[in-house]
């Protein structure tokens, strides 16, 4: 009787077979293409690892014929009518099934190794190891798609289930997916182990196949095979619904999960820690004398702030010596958000400036606490100005022009722009930054916070300050909504007293009276004025020539340069870290052209820049940003 | 419109689904972010194409199946046949109602992301990026049509259609990885692989329309099948029943035919060398085996003596790796000289090496190419693999320390300018980032994969310089303690790594800079005398374009010579984009007029890149790389 539904078997699935056996030959065709062809993978067993893959997919049709198809189409009725035990039926379709496909695992990995025999060295162990590891992987596949054959309509849902697990265990729990077991038995060693059998692997597989087994004989003679009868439905519209319903919402799921990473907070090592501080931590490296100065006096400092903006907490603050670096360059090094903030900094070079780095370090560490709620526009002016504000904190009534260099950014930033009148004028800030460039910005804004603590009194300045660097803004949208209700304009009233269109007023008469007293002094300062046009020289490759002009001829300007660099999709800006310097001198008659070729299409930025010293900082012909033809 | 109205009320559930997977993304959307700062460059950065027209393209075939076999599974198709409608009608209007629900799908994406990027532009920039999302929904509303023809016309096979398109997009992957770029022609999945110069997207329409015309006639294909759809059933013969294995077995053998003819009809350009004189030696296919203590040599027969020398020395230069990562030697390690990789002197892969006895160059010091692949083994085994399976963010280390090995103790001394003047020379010309290096596709895709060597033995110098000669080994080791998070990826996982080594990552970049600046101010007089090229892009005027190499610059600067550098020396990558692998780059020598020539064909969408590779006078370990120049393909004439 068993040879009869073996020949049964046979004859209703003659073509499921012939696939297999075709998908077989695939991969053998396969396995003797990257022999001939390749010659790259390191060994050609390796192409084996493409053969399980569609011994997966063999065992996938293979179940499905002889399990799915059998009970969805209700034929097993009559094969139960037979004089038979109901689970010789399963037993005798299982073991056919394991036959076809163990003879085709067989067959790849003996062509495998045959094709192998040139350049493999083998030993009885290593042929244990690899013959072991693909026939125990083998088994595994069909045991659970014949066992999944018998949850009917139920298996794509049980599918999707099983890869969800998977998913969330490997997310959730941190562990690697190629090291569970069935998949590390035809893992990346697969071709190359010959010493070491993967014990626990084999032995957690054959109990996973064992397992699917008993699993199939369960379901195929429980309430004599009336469950597996009822599973074998077929799927109604609206389970094939929910079912693709079920399978998009895991995907999603699996997409919107965020790995979770065990990962200790970053400490830097090697470096001097600021040693009484009350929240600031502050750790500055390599390990000094000097490192451990600079560390105390950044954590001071940053103690202050906290207390002055009423921050409970600060992001740790790791500072690092780059000596490759200019004495005026600082660099943020990558750090997630709650880690900390990382500077780099020549900070032991000549002409390197404590305040310059404070101004860095205070700005970053307000984007950290304010979730980078502090970068839109219509506020940016205040963290501008409070870079600035801070390190040179003084009595409130001392004059702006005790800090002489930060008066002339703001003269003469203002000048270029045409001045700051109206409320809308602050809500462009990262347009004036685009022509004048940061540092002067900064020091516009720096004289409106001064001007602010004058008008208003330093308590309601800081109130505002307060407002809008240290409001606890998370990153949600419900922050927006709050927003909306109090712009930073009605916050400005609230703390100052003030209506912000008419202490632009006073800001801008304090301004001009300042600027006639300092108009010789401006005049000085040199305008740059630069183009950039392109040469298509052939098809769509291009050159660029530049002309840049200097206009005022009192003070002399320091360290010309060409800035520019190609812009991401969607920027207009190039990180600093990024852009490319065409340093000029007076020979190259401030004319000439880009070394680059571009391509047509590309988003370029560029500016030409030079540091002004009497402002101690750097001036700009305005940043560019433009498409090449 | 009774019909249409009809259709689109039984994909009702897909229109939620539709809508509750575009809820799930908004509302993820507004927990985690601002909305009034998620500009339409957050969207992209954030936007994985490949995954969504993958997406797309699943969903139209589930719906194909729906709109078509339901009809069998529900024996609706009498009712059908008693309306006063032809069945061409109602297949075009399952068709159009499909259409509908799934352009609902894309327009709703759009109607989400879009209000945000308005809401959040800002003064310096305030593009509404037409030129980006136009071509972008013009192109989706004609790959949903693609999709959905393609899902219709497979439905009425069933679940053999889906996997015979599954066999197709699976034959496409492998005819596409074994170096053939035309196939993205025959790709559907391609449009995801997003081509943006600037902010335009560059749409392949060439392909688009092409995949859009294959696409309906299969479609008219599905309608004839419409229109017999159940008729058949009435007399089951052998031919109904053999229908679908044939169909299958069809189309798979057209599949591997097809990819067979598509490989061996693929005439790569030749790569001669203009001025190579000598006749190859061709390693013979008999091979025998040679023992020694801690190897097993495997050598074409023809190649004993090479293969000999080499094997004396292989103990000894075995101890002096394992002395260096302070570990016990592996057992019994295979070394199979077969190979001849134009592309990889060695290669090591756990336990085994492949070496090509026959290597030219720097690369013919045999022995130094064995302690260098023995680097990579003991580095695999004491980090327990762990290093290898974050490949793309630990490639440079990997390859820099074996490097380190390499020339500290198997090449003389003067040997290490040949490495150290290609860092000193990227370092010279571009701007190089820890953040660049610490990702091996990034490097690819501004710079060159290869840079790996040279700035990595930099790097691992650096380590070695500050903390000692165990540093490495201990550093590795901390990859593979116990506890160590196994899903960290690029700087995350050095930071954690050197943390538990008892190191600083930031300490290690900064030897690393400094390290390259010295290297750069002691190379400074051969790095001056080195020409600066630049590549411009010309046409034939038929299905080639060239890249003509012009010395730098135009008018003066610089010190660099202005005469061209002979051209044996310069080399012309092309690739189709920027995340092409390295695999698929095409590499073309110099004709008399200083061009390199490349065929049309290998850039079926609208973007081609090149990059200039010159190798000055004097052993360097590779060429000198230019940055990747990117531009748009040249209209045919």
């Amino acid at each position: 009787m068993t040879g009869a539904l073996i020949r049964k078997e046979l004859r209703q699935h003659w073509w499921a077979f012939l696939l297999i056996a075709f998908l077989s030959m695939c991969g053998i065709v396969w396995v003797l293409l990257l022999t001939i062809l390749q010659d790259q993978s390191g060994s050609h067993l390796f192409a084996l690892r493409l053969h399980a893959f569609l011994l997966a997919l063999s065992a996938l049709v293979l179940g499905n014929r002889l399990v799915v198809a059998e009970y969805s189409a209700s034929t097993q009725i009559f094969l139960e009518s037979l004089p038979l035990p109901r689970l010789r039926i399963v037993v005798v379709k299982y073991f056919l099934g394991l036959s076809i496909l163990l003879v085709c695992a067989a067959t790849a990995l003996g062509a495998a190794l045959l094709a192998g025999m040139r350049t493999e060295v083998y030993t009885p162990r290593f042929l244990g190891i690899l013959i072991s590891r693909y026939l125990c992987y083998t088994i595994f596949v069909y045991s659970f798609y014949f066992a999944m054959g018998f949850l009917g309509r139920f298996r794509f849902a049980a599918y999707a289930v099983i890869a969800a697990g998977i998913t969330l265990l490997v997310k959730l729990r941190d562990v690697a997916l190629h090291e569970l077991a069935p998949i590390h038995l035809i893992g990346t060693t697969f071709p190359f182990e010959r010493e070491i059998y993967p014990v626990q692997s084999l032995v957690i597989t054959s109990a996973l196949s064992l397992a699917f087994f008993i699993l199939a004989m369960i379901l195929a003679a429980s309430r004599e095979g009336s469950i597996s009868t009822l599973l074998g439905e077929r799927m109604s519209y609206r389970d094939k619904i929910a079912l693709t319903s079920l399978i998009f919402g895991i995907m999603v799921a699996m997409v919107v999960i965020d790995e979770v990473k065990v990962k200790e907070p970053y400490a830097m090592t090697g470096g001097s820690s600021a040693g009484e501080t009350r929240i600031a931590r502050v750790t500055v490296a390599p390990s000094s004398e000097n490192a451990r100065i600079l560390a105390e006096r950044l954590g001071k400092d940053l103690d202050e702030m906290a207390g002055f903006l009423d921050l409970p907490t600060l992001p740790p603050v790791f500072l690092i010596e780059r000596t490759d670096l200019d004495p005026d360059q600082m660099q943020y090094g990558y750090l997630e958000q709650s880690e900390g903030v990382i500077i780099r900094t020549a900070y032991n070079a000549e002409g390197w400036s404590y305040a310059r780095c404070l101004e860095y370090v205070s700005g970053e560490i307000i984007d950290v606490v304010s979730s980078g709620r502090i970068s839109k526009e219509d506020r940016f002016w205040v963290l501008d100005g409070f870079t600035l504000y801070w390190p040179h904190r003084d009595r409130p009534d001392a004059p702006l022009d005790k800090d002489h260099h930060l008066l002339l950014r703001a003269l003469y930033g203002t000048e270029i722009l045409g001045g700051i009148r109206t409320p809308v004028d602050l809500q462009k800030w990262f347009s004036h930054q685009m022509k004048v460039g940061h540092e002067i910005t900064a020091g516009i804004s720096w004289s409106m916070l001064r001007v602010l603590e004058k008008e208003a009194g330093p308590q309601e300045a800081r109130n505002f300050m307060r407002s809008v660097l240290a409001a606890r803004t998370p990153q949600n949208a419900l922050t927006t909504l709050r927003e909306l209700g109090d712009p930073i304009e009605s916050r400005f009233r609230r703390h100052t007293g003030l209506e912000l269109s008419s202490f632009l007023d006073s800001w801008n008469f304090e301004l001009e009276s300042l600027r006639e007293i300092h108009a010789s002094e401006l005049e000085n300062i040199p305008k740059l004025h630069a183009d950039l046009n392109f040469k298509g020289e052939a098809e769509t490759t291009f050159q660029a020539r530049y002309r840049v002009n200097v206009t005022g001829s009192g003070t002399s300007i320091e360290r010309p340069v060409l800035l520019y660099g190609e812009t991401a999709p969607f920027q207009v800006w190039v990180p600093e870290e990024l852009l490319k310097r065409s340093p000029l001198t007076q020979s190259d008659s401030f004319e000439g052209w880009l070394p680059d070729t571009w391509g047509s299409g590309t988003g370029l930025a560029w500016t030409f820049a030079a540091d002004h010293p009497t402002m101690r900082c750097r001036i700009i012909s305005g940043w560019i940003h433009t498409h090449v033809p | 419109m009774f019909l249409l109205s009809k259709e689109l009320r039984s994909l009702r559930p897909f229109l939620w689904l539709v809508l509750v997977i575009l809820g799930i993304d908004l509302i993820g959307t507004l927990l985690t972010r601002f909305p009034d700062q998620f500009s339409i460059s957050d969207a992209f950065d954030e936007f994985d194409a490949s995954f969504a027209y993958a997406i797309h393209l699943v969903f139209a075939l589930a719906m194909g199946q729906t709109l078509i076999q339901r009809e069998r599974s529900e024996e609706t198709l009498e009712f059908v046949d008693s309306l006063p409608v032809s069945r061409s009608q109602v297949f075009w209007t399952k068709w159009l109602a499909g259409y509908i629900i799934l352009a609902l799908f894309i327009l709703a994406s759009f109607a989400t992301d879009l209000p945000l990027h308005f809401w959040s532009r800002s003064s310096d920039d305030p593009s509404i990026y037409v030129e980006f999302w136009g071509p972008m929904l013009v192109m989706d509303l004609v790959v949903n049509a693609i999709y959905l023809s393609l899902g219709m016309a497979l439905a009425f096979w069933g679940r053999f259609g889906l996997l015979a398109g599954a066999f197709y997009l699976m034959g496409v992957w492998i005819a596409k990885s074994a170096g053939i770029p035309a196939m993205d022609r025959l790709d559907p999945t391609v449009f995801g692989q997003f081509q943006v110069t600037g902010s335009s997207l560059q749409v392949p329409w060439r392909i688009l329309f092409e995949q859009l015309s294959v696409s309906l006639l299969i479609a008219f294909i599905g309608q004839w099948a419409f229109l017999r759809f159940g008729k058949s059933l009435e007399k089951p013969g052998l031919l109904r029943r053999a229908a679908t294995p044939v169909f299958i077995l069809g189309c798979s053998v057209a599949v591997v035919v097809w990819l067979v003819a598509g490989i061996v009809s693929q005439q790569d350009e030749p790569l001669p060398d203009p001025d190579a004189s000598e006749t190859p030696i061709y390693a013979e296919w008999e091979t025998s085996r040679l023992k020694t203590d801690g190897f097993v040599f495997i050598y074409p027969n023809n190649l004993a003596r090479a293969a000999e020398e080499l094997a004396a020395e292989a103990d000894t230069i075995h101890e002096t790796v394992t002395r260096f990562f302070d570990t016990e030697p592996q057992r019994e390690l295979v070394v199979d000289l077969t190979s001849q990789s134009p592309r990889h002197a060695g290669t090591a892969y756990w336990g085994r090496i492949r070496m090509n006895l026959q290597a030219e160059g720097l690369e013919s010091r045999l022995p130094a190419v064995l302690g260098h692949e023995l680097s990579h083994i003991y580095i695999d085994q004491l980090s327990e693999n762990r290093i290898a399976e974050n490949f793309d963010a630990t490639r440079f280390f990997h390859e820099g320390l074996a490097s380190v090995l390499e020339y500290r103790y198997f090449r003389p001394a003067e040997e290490l300018s040949q490495i150290r003047r290609l860092a000193a020379a990227a370092a010279d010309r571009h701007q190089i980032r820890f953040e660049d290096l610490v990702s091996s596709s990034a490097l690819s895709e501004k710079y060159a994969g290869e840079w790996v060597y040279p700035l990595g033995e930099i790097f691992a110098s650096g380590i070695i310089e500050t903390w000692g000669d165990e540093a490495p080994a201990r550093l590795i080791r901390a990859f593979s303690r116990s506890g160590a998070p196994k899903g960290l990826q690029g700087i995350p996982l050095w930071q954690d790594s050197f943390q538990a080594a008892g190191y600083d990552l930031e300490i290690a970049i900064a030897a690393f800079y400094r390290l390259l600046e010295t290297t750069v101010a002691s190379e400074r007089a051969w790095l001056d005398r080195l020409p600066r090229l630049r590549g411009q892009l010309i046409s034939d005027g038929k299905d080639r374009v060239g890249v003509r190499i012009l010395s730098n610059p135009i008018g003066k600067t610089s010190k660099s010579p202005k005469t061209l550098p002979s051209r044996r020396e310069i080399l012309v990558r092309f690739r189709s984009g920027p995340h092409a692998p390295e695999t698929e780059y095409q590499t073309r020598r110099l004709d008399s007029k200083h061009t390199a020539w490349i065929s049309r064909k290998n850039f079926p969408g609208k973007i081609i890149q090149f990059q200039i590779a010159h190798s000055p006078k004097g052993n360097l370990m590779m060429p000198l790389f230019d940055e990747w120049v990117s531009t748009r393909l040249p209209d045919p004439p």
